[in-house]
């Protein structure tokens, strides 16, 4: 018995090594595949212009390698300026959606109501109509309030791109983590409402907190069409606008074209790899939701 | 005694809501009605003529005299559901590799969100760069491989640019699929498996008959999700294409852009969204019948 289970190890040990470096090399495949476009992104940027027209290749050799485009697009000012709008529109709304969302989604959670119920229906409502048919009167009402080419338009249309998710997703963390005898003790104690919102509630809640901060962030930085449309001005042009307008002139910069790119993604990089488990976390309650 | 308390309760609540309220209000409700009337003017160029009511005109033109507008509902179509499928099924395949146990698979599942959180207005970019006809990976790749003579012009090619936008667009939801597909397996309970393996059966018997139906609900969900999002979404064509060559490439959200933006025609591409925003009503109502049916 002992023994034939002696005999038979090795080559099942075999085996499964062979198949988990097969299964390891299948996987390392598949991720570059998806991610080839960002890694010929990355791979670009290192590269001169001279060498990105001279010869085809992915990654650039060690004679090719250089971090020109890079300090070329940082010592653009339109590019500076791109980051900083860039920069400005995604902070405010983050901070804007945070503090509307947490209310509304506090709300939601912890009264009970018609106004409540019709609310909630409303979030999950109005998410499935098309953004479009919003765009047009949105544009008329920029125009007569003089909002046309100012931030604070964007700021809003990002804020309520957002608003409905993030109000989804705070409520379903104040409903499953925050524990209600800790807020009942805060009320016996004079706390009040908001006070118990403010002191227990909020604190408890920050793992959700960070996760609709991110999401908005990230949704407003990476948002194209709005700026697009209301920021006609080029000193009030976001990262994304900066960034496409590469390719509409003869002559495209490619080397620059990925650094910028490059450098626009660093907040998305930077999430991934500090704050997966949030980022996750807005995806897989988006699905359940949504 | 007990009611006045829950009157005094309940208005904090109320007020708490009302920044969110406000903002819905002003910026979706109000637009959202708001649009709907449009779509039954003549409404055009911006503050300069008097706006007319057309009662059902504009929604007769989009179904007779307008040639463009049954294309571009067809390939809005096609768009959204060959790439949502094309994203779920490659989607499936990369989950049930990175549920396999194995070293990193937490940096990996990390490297495949990539692209979902990248903005499109990169994406679109780079992916130029990868199907430029001069310099980029993808032709010189097929070319020493003696796959083609020429290289390909993706997204000038008549043959070409509609495969490649779909593709695009799949490459973009793919990472969404594979998440929520992988929290989905990692939900199956370990023990089926093992008395299914106990049991004899082979590995495509226990993929057939306990991975694929104990995922079966969140595969319908997200392939709803992303085809209303793909239905939907302006910025992928927008910026990889503009909805060329010609016209090749429009989509609602585009065409509906250019209606409105660029041939003033506001009235009538609110009529347009009005069509899509039945279209997804419908299919958000299906959504939920059937995930109630489960």
């Amino acid at each position: 018995m002992y023994y034939a289970k002696h005999v038979k190890w090795p080559p099942f040990r075999a085996r499964k090594a062979a198949s988990m470096t097969l299964m390891y090399i299948l996987t390392i495949v598949v991720v570059f595949a998806v991610d080839l476009p960002i890694i010929s992104m990355i791979a670009t940027a290192f590269k001169s212009e001279e060498s990105i027209t001279s010869s085809v290749s992915l990654f650039p050799t060690a004679s090719e390698f250089t971090f020109e485009n890079f300090l070329t697009v940082l010592s653009e000012p339109e590019f500076r300026t791109a980051m900083w709008n860039s920069a400005v529109i995604a902070i405010c709304t983050a901070a804007a959606t945070v503090v509307i969302a947490s209310m509304a989604g506090y709300a939601l959670s912890r009264f009970r109501g018609n106004v409540f119920v019709i609310f909630g229906a409303l979030l999950i409502i109005t998410q499935a109509f098309p953004s479009m048919l919003r765009l047009i009167p949105m544009f008329r009402m920029y125009v007569d309030a003089g909002l046309m080419n100012t931030r604070l338009a964007v700021v809003l249309c990002h804020i309520a791109q957002s608003l409905a998710f993030c109000i989804m997703m705070i409520h379903g963390f104040y409903d499953a983590s925050v524990p209600k005898d800790m807020e009942e003790a805060a009320m016996v104690d004079g706390c009040g409402q908001f006070g118990t919102y403010l002191r227990i509630a909020l604190p408890v809640s920050m793992p959700g907190i960070t996760t609709i901060a991110i999401y908005s962030f990230l949704d407003s930085w990476n948002e194209y069409m709005y700026a697009n449309l209301f920021l006609r001005d080029d000193a009030l042009q976001t990262l994304t606008l900066y960034v496409s307008s590469f390719t509409g002139k003869s002559g495209v910069e490619w080397g620059m074209l990925s650094a910028s790119s490059t450098l626009a993604s660093l907040p998305a990089m930077a999430f991934l790899l500090f704050a997966q488990k949030y980022l996750i976390q807005g995806m897989t309650d988006g699905a359940v939701k949504g | 005694m007990r009611q006045k308390r829950h009157l005094k309760s309940n208005r904090m609540g109320y007020i708490m809501l009302i920044p969110a309220g406000l903002m819905i209000a002003l910026l979706i409700l109000y637009p959202l009605i708001a649009g709907i009337c449009y779509s039954f003017t003549d409404y055009s160029v911006l503050g300069k003529k008097k706006v007319n009511f057309v009662g059902l005109k504009n929604y007769i033109e989009m179904f007779t005299t307008d040639t463009d507008y049954l294309s571009v509902l067809g390939f809005t179509f096609v768009l959204a559901l060959v790439s949502t499928m094309l994203a779920y099924v490659v989607g499936l395949m990369i989950a049930l590799l990175l549920n396999m146990r194995m070293k990193g698979r937490g940096l990996f599942r990390s490297l495949v969100l990539l692209p979902w959180i990248i903005s499109m207005a990169v994406a679109a970019q780079n992916w130029k760069w990868l199907l430029n006809d001069r310099y980029g990976i993808i032709n010189h790749i097929l070319m020493s491989l003696h796959l083609i003579e020429q290289p390909l012009i993706f997204l000038g090619d008549l043959d070409l640019v509609r495969p490649t936008v779909i593709v695009i667009s799949a490459w973009k939801s793919l990472p969404f699929m594979i998440i929520i597909i992988l929290a989905a397996l990692q939900g199956v309970p370990q023990d089926q498996y093992e008395s299914a393996a106990m049991d004899g059966a082979n590995k495509w018997q226990i993929f057939r008959y306990i991975t694929l139906p104990s995922i079966k609900g969140v595969s319908f969900m997200c392939i709803m999700l992303m085809f209303i999002w793909s239905f939907n979404s302006y910025e992928g064509i927008a910026l990889l294409t503009g909805g060329g060559p010609g016209k090749f490439t429009n989509t609602l959200a585009v065409y509906t852009y250019k209606m409105a933006f660029h041939s003033n025609r506001l009235g009538y591409a609110s009529a347009i969204s009005v069509v899509v925003m039945i279209i997804l009503v419908a299919f958000a109502l299906l959504r939920q019948r059937l995930s109630r049916e489960d």
